[in-house]
């Protein structure tokens, strides 16, 4: 990675992940989700952002954390990816973050079970935040 | 317009317009015979019969261009019975071309572009013309009045239509539907080499193309509502002391007639919202060093198959922080959100920043009743805003509206949608018509034998809902029956596809927004009849598409 990444870090538990700010449309208090009937365990639900009908997933089921419970801090990213767009559950949104390219190592470290969906780790003193691949986590084969 | 007044045009409409084309043929008939030098007497009472008939009865429905234009062919028969002198080219072109703009000005109101109380130039220039010719004033041969009232009557008068009931379209673009949906049904049945055949291809491909065709033939001019508001606004305007012109952009842009319709309250409250609450009095805006007048632009544009419709002033903008002043008045908590979600609280139920409640528009009220029937049109509501320089409203409307009409039903709390066409019945369940075949309960139905699934576990709930129902399905060449909790509503939904991870498995198969903001999903009868539902018990649902 050559350029700073201006990203939006969220947290999942203990740990940091951090989206490219440009694939991260809005953030939302969580809105009515409408549970999905058959979907695999990852679609929470959908729900209506003005008009439009959205799948929300939840990132921790795919990444194999326990499955979320609401709190009033949880937050649905809105991502648009491609032609795509989706709500992603998390925990909690942490801030927006310039993340220059020194700090960022490619691969391994402590999340080396997640790194299949994980592009890269930053180190930010004594912060760890894994740089999320969005293709990765929710690729159609995936769904 | 109210719809008792609506029901009392439509009646006139349909009496007036047979009357108006017998005399538009009548008025070329005296023409002719002015000509020839025959008698015209009899013609010429006949018409004016008639044209007091249309006269009257457009005045009382406040058809003023009508009425005004009935009258003025009224005087003109009048001259010519009574002043021969006046038996001209030049008085007979006008009377052929008046019955002409006559028989217009009734397709007008037909379409919803002429409204009670519009006036119309050509009918001035045609009164203008009668009074002169009271005078005695005529001379012969081709004037710039002529012209004026002529060009429009041509061009309208050549395409050659044929007016059809609006319903009578709907039901066409319903079949279709239907059509493409049970094609999609086969093409499930069939194996991979005949559903890549050639036949089949065609056949999809002519199907969207009818759709396509439907689709067009019910497009209208956006200027059909954006025209509504260019009287509405000046009178506003000129009660709550300001001043605003209205600009129009893009009203040559079609969209579906079933969006116009709906659009017109939306727009009104944006419009009226704009010039309550945007646009400044003109000596606050001399103050700010704007021009007194303010602009108000409704603006139209079609990009692939959305229409982007905007309305924009040019006054003080909206403060987010009044915004974020009003909601912590009211215990929303704001530290984190940005401009988007803030101005999102505009759309809330109940949320207000005006100062003053205006009777005219109380912002807040307004907006989430035009964002909610914006989300029902299948469409998004935008703010943006800039402090001092403006704030643009924007719609993002689908092109067409993809109706389905569905019976609502409710399974363990939960709500979901049926497509009426595929429902062959529902009815109260009956524990003698219900037996078991090897472990699958089956339902006697009209001496066949269907199986009963049960809806919580075709959907994935076991809430113990009653099951006090029953609706029977067909999908193409399964039926079965579905035991359900409670039967809600017929209901017309706009469908819309679900993101296709999500679209590609089980037993949905799209979503609509209600009315109330929610989402309701629409169930998909061909796969739950073809057996879905029951392998989907058996898969696990990791297993899916893994």
């Amino acid at each position: 990675m050559t350029t700073e990444l201006h990203a939006v870090v969220f947290r999942l538990d203990e740990e940091e992940y951090a989206v490219p700010i440009q694939n991260v449309r809005e953030i939302l208090r969580v809105p009515q989700i409408r549970r999905l009937p058959q979907a695999p365990p990852f679609v929470r639900g959908v729900v209506n952002v003005r008009g439009q009908i959205l799948p929300v997933f939840e990132i921790r089921s795919r990444l194999g954390f326990d499955p979320l419970e609401m709190t009033p801090h949880t937050r649905v990213l809105v991502v648009e990816k491609g032609r795509e767009t989706y709500g992603l559950l998390v925990d909690a949104v942490v801030q927006v973050l310039k993340i220059p390219p020194q700090a960022v190592a490619e691969e391994g470290g402590p999340a080396a079970s997640r790194s299949e969906f994980v592009s890269g780790i930053a180190q930010l003193e004594a912060r760890l935040i894994l740089i999320l691949d969005l293709d990765a986590v929710f690729q159609r084969s995936a769904a | 317009m109210d719809d008792a007044l609506a029901k009392l045009i439509a009646d006139f409409l349909e009496e007036a317009r047979p009357m108006a084309e017998d005399l538009a043929d009548a008025f070329s008939e005296i023409e002719q015979k002015f000509a020839a030098g025959e008698a015209t007497e009899e013609l010429v009472r006949q018409v004016k019969s008639g044209l007091h008939t249309i006269k009257g009865n457009a005045g009382m429905m406040g058809l003023t261009a009508i009425q005004s234009l009935a009258h003025a062919l009224e005087d003109l028969c009048g001259l010519i019975v009574d002043r021969p002198a006046l038996r001209v080219a030049a008085v007979t072109e006008r009377m052929v071309a008046g019955g002409e703009l006559l028989l217009q000005l009734i397709q007008r109101v037909e379409s919803d572009t002429l409204e009670p109380g519009q006036a119309v130039p050509a009918v001035d220039t045609l009164i203008q013309f009668v009074v002169t010719a009271k005078a005695g004033q005529v001379s012969d041969g081709s004037s710039p009045i002529k012209e004026t009232l002529a060009a429009p009557v041509t061009k309208a008068s050549a395409p050659e239509t044929v007016r059809i009931d609006f319903r009578r379209l709907d039901r066409l673009m319903e079949l279709v539907g239907e059509a493409i949906v049970s094609t999609e049904a086969l093409k499930e049945t069939l194996d991979a080499e005949l559903r890549g055949a050639r036949p089949m291809e065609s056949l999809e491909g002519t199907l969207k193309r009818l759709q396509q065709g439907l689709v067009e033939s019910r497009l209208l001019p956006v200027d059909t509502v954006f025209r509504r508001y260019t009287r509405s606004v000046r009178e506003q305007a000129r009660q709550s002391g300001k001043r605003v012109r209205v600009e129009t952009i893009g009203g040559d842009t079609t969209i579906d007639k079933a969006i116009i319709d709906r659009l017109g309250d939306p727009l009104l409250h944006l419009v009226r919202n704009a010039i309550a609450h945007g646009v400044e009095t003109p000596e606050e805006r001399e103050r700010a060093g704007k021009p007194q007048e303010a602009r108000l632009t409704l603006s139209a544009e079609q990009r692939s198959d959305r229409v982007l419709i905007a309305v924009e002033d040019d006054g003080r903008g909206i403060d987010d922080r009044r915004i974020r002043r009003r909601a912590e008045e009211r215990g929303i908590d704001t530290s984190g959100m940005g401009f988007g979600e803030l101005r999102g609280l505009l759309f809330r139920q109940g949320f207000s920043t005006a100062d003053q409640v205006s009777t005219l528009a109380g912002r807040g009220v307004g907006l989430e009743v035009v964002a909610t029937t914006i989300e029902a049109l299948g469409g998004s509501l935008s703010i943006d805003s800039e402090l001092g320089k403006g704030t643009r409203f924007g719609l993002d409307l689908p092109l067409t509206m993809a109706v389905v009409r569905v019976l609502v039903v409710v399974v363990d709390g939960e709500r979901y949608a049926v497509p009426l066409g595929s429902v062959l019945e529902s009815l109260r369940a009956d524990e003698a018509d219900i037996g078991q075949a090897q472990g699958q309960p089956l339902l006697r139905w009209r001496g066949d034998l269907l199986p009963l699934l049960d809806g919580g576990r075709l959907l994935g709930t076991e809430g113990g809902g009653s099951r006090d129902h029953i609706v029977v399905l067909t999908g193409l060449s399964h039926r079965c029956a579905v035991r359900v909790d409670r039967l809600v509503a017929h209901q017309e939904l706009v469908a819309k596809s679900l993101d296709a991870r999500i679209a590609e498995q089980g037993v949905v198969s799209g979503g609509a927004v209600t009315g109330t903001g929610s989402v309701i999903l629409i169930l998909d009868p061909a796969r739950i009849a073809g057996g879905w539902g029951g392998t989907a018990e058996r898969r696990s649902p990791q297993g899916v598409g893994a």
